[in-house]
């Protein structure tokens, strides 16, 4: 027996390229899982240590709206400390221009607890309480204004020095979401902001833990849960746990599919190699080699092989993963240490052993099967095979539940749904190459129905290259589209106006629009009123929640749909009632999904006075980010006395001159925001870049992945290709007409890559849009088509490409010829 | 004192079932061979031949009838101790040559013995190879060959392990006449040499005629004809 196995590893050793190319396919796709799930489990790690240094409290309660002036006395009867927050927007102006902000405005330590790492340290937070006129800075502020530490700006009208740069924000989990810098200051130096939204958060230190739930309690008691919320390290966690999850579930569908698809890959070109792969050991068989000693002989290759592989893609692993750690930590605000665990190599490596040995233990049946004589024993040698290879998968599966127990659910819904979609792009490809070559069949000339019959013929290997094929465009589609989408949704897709200014008073109103008129800027003023629900009576006898009393909007009064808006139920109303009346109002569609439909009545208290409504349509918008739209529309008429803000939307000639009339603005009228769309479009663009990075490695793989399954099937079955090239040029068809028979059939598999790919992402990034990213997918897939004829061509010169390599580059070597030329 | 047969067929049936029809191959063989003796199997294609010799090393079962290589009831064997007979006692050469690509020419003749645990003897080998015209070749890849290189690899792979039955089929099959002519001399010569016995599947005259007996195809049958030189 030790003479077979040693041949068998000779034969391994002569042809160690071809079948290590083999095992490099699952090797990528294990690598992937594994890092997504040590990824995942660092993050996890090292934010659970951190909850309440990342809250930087025991408990912080956010208002919208001031709070009564007694609150923090009375938490502090509780035996905690606090420090009161005013977070508002603003302009920041220096002599490098006007730049809009988030300011911090605080009353005490603030933070209670820090992360390490913080800037600037705890200490030096202490000195905020009485250093006047200083401003502590985000540093990308100082970046992109071109300021330093020292220089003098004025922030709403007043001057302030800055004094310190700020590295992580207590309470925030990731800098994404936050379009402005943040400045901090003292509040004694500037308390809250003129008229602008002002969201007050008071966080609370407390040496007890009863204490925290006796709090909670009485603000709770006091002030209902719709006027506040209540953050905890607890809920901070919980909340947390939710977007890794979604994150970590997204990436573990790439990997699971870039798993899938190196086993695809595998099988195809295991396939397209197969007989040259059973032809040795047929032939040991023939001359007298025992079938259990191959069988052995074989196991022992497969499991030397997995062991091999399962240790690569953990080299692997462990050699990217400072790359992905790394484009993690662009979206992370504290600093990430994920290390590759060595528990979870174990499972993937199982499975991947597994995986290995079921291919092996195949080959060395399959080689059993063909020397006839084993025919009898081949059901004895299934038998076993089936209970190796139930063997590997039970320490699989044991080795996988153990380690992902508390998502596992999850995690086999991900493989279903992976396994479902790879599934299906093969058997949709599979109906496509049948349509095709029918078709082809009954309406084109013998030429085509050569390539159609080709493709036919070689189903298996076509199917595998449309879908690696497939995949890399797929992938890369689900990214472009999920960019657009994302853009889209946050209203950088449109047009319109170019610079958005609101907080501005009514006093002011006349002289702005002057100063705009001056500068030859189109103006539309849009009046706001702060709205607040008192009760809601729900129609059609339907039994609702009253979780919307309390809840205050934005209101405005119009008697117009936007062309941005649509109206998606019941009828705008445009017609002013009588104040006795009860008025017809148009609400969002996210005010909606409160809980709101058409023709419930709504009673809301605008400035002290009741006002009885009734939901009369309810709109969806394009956009959201700018307020260009609002949640609660009035018609003229009814709110046009309550004490009121106005937002104008400027359309400047030019882009270029944009900044310039906001600084302009902010320079003239200290107390008002201004938007420069264009700026903040391109600011949008930069984070969503960001927050991207790691969705591009896991594609890149993918794109990788499928690319070499192609160049590697391809070089598989370039002998056969050869051959059939070689017949066609023999009976005398032209050199000129293979290129083309090549171009067609590289055209059709590209064409039907790109479709498969394009209907692959269509339902890939509405599922990533709605169960992932949460956001509704837009009707921007008009691109699709130009993706389909992109990526169909960019498919088929990459194919035929591919096929000319194949064919000539990779031409496999005529020995026999040379060595003839010699005799 | 009488040297018992190598190989012994008696009364050897073999009928494949193809749909509901059923198909005889052979219908009742007999040939006993001694050793030093060299029998041709002569036929068309399709008419038996390789199923005939595939029957006789124990590849394949017969329907009916007894098969005794070395003086042991082959078809009465466990498939394992079938592949033992046929490593220990059985040379192979074969139409396609049946080489190992990924092996060089000596590890292909050196294969038997690797396979039967016995002592790799290079020296021995190389002899053979040499006495074959292939001494140059020794560590060359197969591929590097050509088909008339090829078939005395083969045909030195199937001497290397003294065997008592030299089993060919379709030795010449793939090669030129000429290439033909040069290999069939080797192969005999080699063969008379080494005592052993020899059995061929052809349906080249010329090559059934150098044997000592002819099994002819006809009408179904194979009828053993007078020696043949």
């Amino acid at each position: 027996m030790l003479g077979v196995v040693i041949l068998i590893l000779q034969l391994f050793t002569r042809r160690r390229l071809s079948l290590l190319g083999m095992c490099l396919f699952p090797v990528l796709g294990a690598c992937a899982v594994m890092m997504v799930d040590c990824l995942g489990r660092g993050l996890r790690t090292s934010f659970s240590g951190e909850a309440r240094q990342v809250l930087g409290a025991d408990l912080v309660v956010s208002f919208w709206g001031p709070p009564a002036a007694n609150v923090e006395e009375a938490i502090a009867e509780q035996g905690a400390r606090t420090c009161r927050e005013a977070i508002f927007g603003s302009m920041l102006v220096s002599e490098s221009g006007a730049h809009r902000v988030q300011v911090h405005s605080v009353n005490g330590a603030y933070p209670f607890y820090a992360r390490s790492g913080v800037v600037p340290s705890i200490s030096t937070w202490e000195q905020l309480k009485d250093a006047g006129g200083a401003l502590y800075v985000e540093r990308r502020l100082l970046e992109s204004a071109r300021l330093a530490i020292g220089d003098k700006v004025v922030v709403g009208g007043n001057s302030f020095t800055i004094r310190e740069v700020v590295e992580n924000i207590p309470g925030e989990l990731t800098t994404v979401g936050r379009l402005d810098p943040a400045v901090f200051l003292r509040s004694a130096d500037w308390k809250t902001g003129y008229g602008a939204l002002v969201n007050t958060k008071i966080r609370v230190a407390a040496e007890e833990p009863a204490a925290i739930v006796r709090i909670q309690a009485m603000l709770s008691d006091s002030y209902g849960l719709n006027s506040l919320s209540i953050e905890t390290p607890d809920r901070l966690l919980r909340r947390y746990d939710r977007y890794v999850d979604r994150f970590e579930r997204f990436l573990r569908l790439c990997g699971i599919c870039l798993l899938l698809l190196g086993l695809v890959g595998m099988a195809a070109v295991s396939l397209a190699v197969w007989d040259r792969e059973l032809e040795p050991i047929t032939t040991l068989l023939l001359l007298g080699a025992r079938s259990t000693h191959i069988f052995t002989a074989q196991a022992l290759l497969g499991i030397g092989l997995a062991g091999l592989s399962a240790g690569a893609s953990a080299i692997l692993a462990w050699w990217i993963m400072p790359f992905a750690t790394e484009a993690l930590q662009g979206v992370l605000p504290w600093k990430l240490d994920a290390p590759l665990e060595y528990v979870g190599i174990a499972p993937w490596s199982g499975l991947q052993s597994s995986v290995m040995l079921v291919w092996v233990l195949m080959l060395a049946a399959s080689s059993v099967r063909a020397a006839p004589q084993h025919a009898r024993r081949l059901d004895l040698i299934k038998r076993n095979n089936a209970i190796l290879v139930a063997c590997g998968f039970i320490a699989a599966v044991w080795l996988f539940t153990r380690t992902f127990l508390p998502s596992w659910r999850s995690i086999v819904i991900d493989v279903v749904m992976s396994t479902g979609l790879v599934a299906t792009a093969c058997l949709g490809c599979g109906l496509g190459i049948k349509v095709f070559h029918s078709f082809v069949a009954a309406h084109c000339g013998p030429w085509l129905r050569w390539v159609a019959a080709n493709l036919e013929h070689k189903r298996l290997h076509s199917i595998v290259v449309i879908v690696s094929w497939a995949s890399i465009m797929g992938v890369l589609c689900v990214i472009q589209i999920s960019h657009s989408l994302l853009k889209k949704r946050m209203g950088l897709a449109r047009g319109g106006p170019n610079v958005v200014i609101t907080n501005l008073s009514l006093d002011d109103l006349d002289g702005a629009k002057a100063f705009l008129d001056s500068m030859q800027v189109k103006v539309t003023a849009v009046p706001l009123v702060q709205a607040t629900i008192e009760n809601v009576q729900f129609g059609n006898g339907r039994k609702g929640n009253n979780s919307l009393d309390g809840s205050s909007f934005l209101a405005t009064y119009r008697d117009v749909v936007y062309p941005t808006e649509t109206v998606i139920d019941g009828e705008f109303e445009d017609t002013s009632p009588t104040h006795s009346a009860i008025v017809p109002i148009s609400i969002d569609e996210r005010v909606a999904k409160k809980g709101l439909s058409v023709g419930d009545l709504v009673g809301w208290d605008i400035s002290g006075v009741p006002v009885q409504t009734r939901v009369a349509s309810i709109r969806s918008s394009d956009s959201a980010r700018f307020y260009l739209d609002h949640p609660i529309v009035f018609p003229s008429g009814i709110i046009d006395k309550a004490p009121q803000r106005y937002m104008l939307l400027c359309e400047s000639p030019s882009s270029v001159k944009a900044p310039l009339v906001v600084r302009k603005m902010a320079e003239r009228w200290p107390r008002v925001l201004a938007f420069d769309v264009g700026l903040d479009e391109r600011l949008i663009g930069e984070l969503l870049d960001r927050a991207l990075g790691v969705v591009r490695i896991a594609a890149l793989g993918i794109a990788a992945l499928g690319l070499s399954v192609s160049i590697t099937l391809l070089i598989g079955i370039r002998r056969a290709r050869r051959e059939a090239y070689r017949v066609l040029r023999v009976i005398g068809v032209s050199g000129a007409r293979v290129l083309f028979l090549n171009g067609a059939e590289a055209l059709t598999i590209g064409t039907i890559s790109a479709f498969i790919a394009v209907a692959t992402c269509v339902v890939s990034v509405r599922w990533v849009c709605v169960h992932v990213l949460e956001v509704q997918p837009g009707s921007g897939m008009w691109s699709i088509l130009v993706l389909f004829i992109f990526w169909t061509l960019i498919c088929s010169s990459a194919m035929g490409a591919l096929g000319y390599l194949a064919q000539y580059a990779f031409e496999p070597k005529d020995r026999n010829a040379q060595n003839r030329s010699i005799e | 004192m009488i040297t018992p047969p190598v190989l012994v067929l008696r009364d050897v049936r073999k009928s494949f079932l193809i749909g509901s029809d059923t198909v005889s191959i052979l219908r009742g063989v007999n040939v006993v061979i001694p050793p030093g003796d060299s029998v041709a199997v002569l036929g068309p294609s399709g008419s038996g031949k390789t199923t005939l010799l595939n029957i006789a090393v124990g590849i394949e079962d017969a329907t009916a009838g007894e098969v005794e290589l070395q003086g042991r009831p082959i078809h009465r064997l466990r498939p394992n101790e079938r592949a033992d007979m046929r490593r220990s006692c059985v040379g192979f050469v074969f139409q396609d040559f049946r080489l190992i690509d990924a092996l060089s020419v000596l590890d292909n003749v050196t294969v038997p013995l690797r396979l039967a645990g016995r002592r790799v003897g290079r020296l021995d080998a190389m002899e053979l190879l040499d006495q074959l015209g292939l001494a140059s070749r020794v560590d060359q890849p197969i591929d590097r060959l050509s088909g008339g290189e090829r078939q005395r690899v083969a045909i030195a792979r199937a001497l290397i392990g003294k065997p008592a039955l030299i089993v060919c089929d379709e030795p010449t099959g793939n090669l030129d006449r000429e290439t033909a002519t040069r290999v069939a001399t080797v192969l005999f010569s080699l063969v008379r040499s080494s005592g052993a016995a020899l059995i061929v599947a052809t349906h080249d005259e010329s090559l059934a005629l150098q044997c000592n007996r002819i099994l002819r195809y006809n009408d179904g049958l194979f009828n053993q004809h007078s020696e043949s030189r």
